[in-house]
C-alpha cells in the first residue's frame, strides 16, 4: 500500500470559511493531519490600535459575525473594569438577554448545519426556520440582525417596551415547542447515530490537557463555564444548569447544544421577568482614562472568550483577542488520526469552527522576526 | 411527535419564507439602514467624522460630507454623537449594487 497525503481545503464542501487540511492516507484510514490556516487574518488587532476606547468597541464587535455580541461583552467588561462602572442592574439583564438570545441563534446555526453536513437537510431546513425567529428578534430589539452594535459603555442602545417583552417571549415559545422534536428525532434516527456516535471521542483528561473550552469541553463531561465559574453582568441572578455529557464524541457534542438552547430559553425568561421599570442611563458621551490595562472575559455560544487592553491617553495601544476556536482547533489532527476521509466533516463541524474570528497569525521562523511586505509575504507564504 | 409527522403537517401550511422581491418584510422602526444625511441641519464639527470606527465618512466643508455605505458597519455612533441630529438612519435595506459610487451617500 502507498501512503498518499491529500490536502482537504482551503475551499471544502463541509465548511463555509477557508482551512487547509492536509491528510494522510493509508487506505481509506487518516494515519495523520496537518493544518494550515491563515487565509481569514484580518490584522483586528493592529486596527485596534491608536482607536479611542468607544471606537474600539465597534471594531472589537466586529472579530465575529455569528457571536459579535459576546465579543462587545468581553470589551465592555475589560473597559468597565478599568473604569470601574458598576452598570445598572437593568443594564446587565439587558445584556444577558440578548447573550442568551445569540446562543440560541448560534447553537440552533450549528445544528443545522451539522445535520446538513450529514445530509439531513430536512432538519437544517427547519433549524434555519426557527433561528429566523430569534433573527428577528435581534433586528426588533438591538436594531440589526447580525452586527448588534448594542452595547455601549455603562449602558445599552435601546430598553425594551412591554411589546418588545411580549414579542421576545412570543417568539422564544416557537422555538421551544420545536425542540422536543429536534430531541426526539435526533435520539431515535438511526442515520444520525451512525455518523455521530463514536465519532471524534476525546476522554475527559485529554480534554482538559488540551485546554478546551465551551460546548467541546462539556461533552466530554469537563464542568467549565464562564458564566458559572467568573459571572458577570446579571448571571449571578440566573439560575440555570451547567450541562454537562459524559459521551465525548460528536453526538455527545449535539446534544449538550441542544440542551442549552433549552438553558438559555430559561434564562431569557428569567431575565425578562426580572427587567424592572427604571429607565437606562444615558451612556458616557466621551471617555478619558488614565494608563490602564485590564481584561475581560465571556462565555461565548462557542467557549471562552478573551480580551485584553492596554490603554495610554485614552487610545487602546494593544488589544489581545482570544477566541474559543483557537484554543479547540488544535486538538483537530488528534481526533482525525485512525478515521476514514468521511468522517472529517463531521468531526470538523462538531468542534464548531469559526475561522474568520480566531485567525491570529504572525510569522515567526527559528525564532528570528522577518519583517515582510505584503507582496513578499504572498510570494513566500501563501 | 417525530420528524415525519412535521414533514406531512408542513405540506399543508404556508411556506415559511417570502416570496421576495415580489412581498417584502417590514423593517422594524429601530432597524439601522441606510444613511440620511441633511446637510442645512449640519453646523460643520466633524464630530461623525472623527468618531466613525470604519473610516466611512469623508468631511468636505460644513454642509458636505459623504458616507460611503459600502465601508459603513452601522454602528450608530454617527447619529448619536452629531449634536444637531443632522444625520439619520432610515429603514431602506435594499441598495445592493455593482457600482460602489452609489453607495455613497451625500
Ligand atoms: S454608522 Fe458607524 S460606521 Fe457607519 S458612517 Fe456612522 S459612524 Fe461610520
Ligand atoms: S456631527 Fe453632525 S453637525 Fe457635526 S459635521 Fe457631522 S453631520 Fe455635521
Amino acid at each position: 500500500m502507498h501512503d498518499f497525503t491529500i490536502p482537504v481545503g482551503p475551499q471544502h464542501s463541509s465548511m463555509k470559511e477557508p482551512m487547509c487540511l492536509r491528510v494522510k492516507l493509508d487506505g481509506n484510514t487518516i494515519t495523520d493531519a496537518w493544518m494550515r490556516l491563515g487565509y481569514v487574518h484580518r490584522g483586528l488587532e493592529k486596527i485596534l490600535e491608536n482607536k479611542t476606547v468607544i471606537k474600539a468597541l465597534y471594531i472589537a464587535e466586529h472579530t465575529c459575525g455569528i457571536c459579535s455580541f459576546t465579543h462587545s461583552l468581553c470589551f465592555i467588561r475589560a473597559v468597565e473594569g478599568m473604569l470601574n462602572i458598576n452598570a445598572p442592574k437593568k443594564v446587565n439583564v439587558l445584556r444577558v438577554i440578548t447573550a442568551e438570545l445569540e446562543r440560541v441563534h448560534s447553537h440552533l446555526l450549528w445544528f443545522g448545519f451539522a445535520m446538513h453536513e450529514i445530509g439531513f437537510d430536512t432538519l437544517f431546513q427547519y433549524a434555519m426556520r426557527e433561528r429566523e425567529s430569534i433573527l428577528e428578534v435581534f433586528e426588533r430589539i438591538t436594531g440589526n440582525r447580525v452586527h448588534h452594535s448594542f452595547n455601549k459603555i455603562g449602558s445599552v442602545r435601546y430598553d425594551l417596551t412591554s411589546g418588545d417583552k411580549i414579542f421576545i417571549l412570543e417568539k422564544i415559545k416557537e422555538v421551544e415547542n420545536k425542540l422536543p422534536l429536534y430531541f426526539s428525532t435526533v435520539t431515535k434516527n438511526k442515520v444520525i447515530h451512525a455518523r455521530l456516535i463514536s465519532v471524534g471521542i476525546i476522554n475527559q483528561f485529554e480534554a482538559k490537557k488540551f485546554g478546551l473550552v465551551g460546548p467541546f469541553a462539556r461533552g466530554s463531561g469537563v464542568k467549565i463555564d464562564v458564566r458559572k465559574d467568573d459571572p458577570y453582568a446579571a448571571y449571578k441572578e440566573a439560575d440555570f444548569e451547567l450541562v454537562t455529557e459524559k459521551g465525548g464524541d460528536a453526538f455527545a457534542r449535539l446534544i449538550v447544544r441542544l440542551r442549552e438552547i433549552e438553558e438559555s430559553i430559561k434564562i431569557v425568561k428569567q431575565m425578562i421577568k426580572a427587567l424592572g421599570d427604571e429607565p437606562i442611563p444615558k451612556p458616557l458621551p466621551s471617555i478619558s482614562l488614565p494608563n490602564a490595562e485590564g481584561y475581560g472575559r465571556v462565555e461565548a455560544p462557542r467557549g471562552e472568550n478573551f480580551h485584553f487592553y492596554r490603554i495610554e491617553n485614552s487610545l487602546v495601544t494593544r488589544g489581545k483577542i482570544k477566541t474559543p476556536t483557537f484554543i479547540n482547533i488544535s486538538v483537530i489532527p488528534h481526533l482525525l488520526k485512525g478515521k476514514t476521509i468521511g468522517d472529517i466533516p463531521v468531526i470538523l463541524s462538531s468542534l464548531d469552527p469559526c475561522f474568520g474570528c480566531m485567525e491570529r497569525i504572525i510569522v515567526v521562523k527559528n525564532g528570528k522576526e522577518e519583517v515582510l511586505k505584503e507582496d513578499e509575504f504572498r510570494y513566500k507564504y501563501c | 411527535m417525530g420528524i415525519k409527522t412535521e414533514c406531512v403537517k408542513n405540506f399543508f401550511k404556508k411556506p415559511s419564507t417570502k416570496n421576495y422581491p415580489k412581498e417584502k418584510l417590514e423593517a422594524y422602526p429601530h432597524f439601522r439602514g441606510k444613511i440620511k444625511y441633511f446637510n442645512e441641519r449640519c453646523i460643520g464639527c466633524q464630530q461623525c467624522f472623527k468618531n466613525c470606527p470604519a473610516n466611512a465618512i469623508t468631511f468636505y466643508k460644513k454642509g458636505r460630507i459623504d458616507f460611503d455605505m459600502g465601508k459603513c458597519c452601522y454602528c450608530g455612533l454617527c447619529v448619536d454623537v452629531c449634536p444637531v441630529a443632522a444625520i439619520a438612519f432610515t429603514t431602506e435595506f435594499e441598495y445592493a449594487d455593482n457600482d460602489k459610487k452609489k453607495f455613497i451617500v451625500k
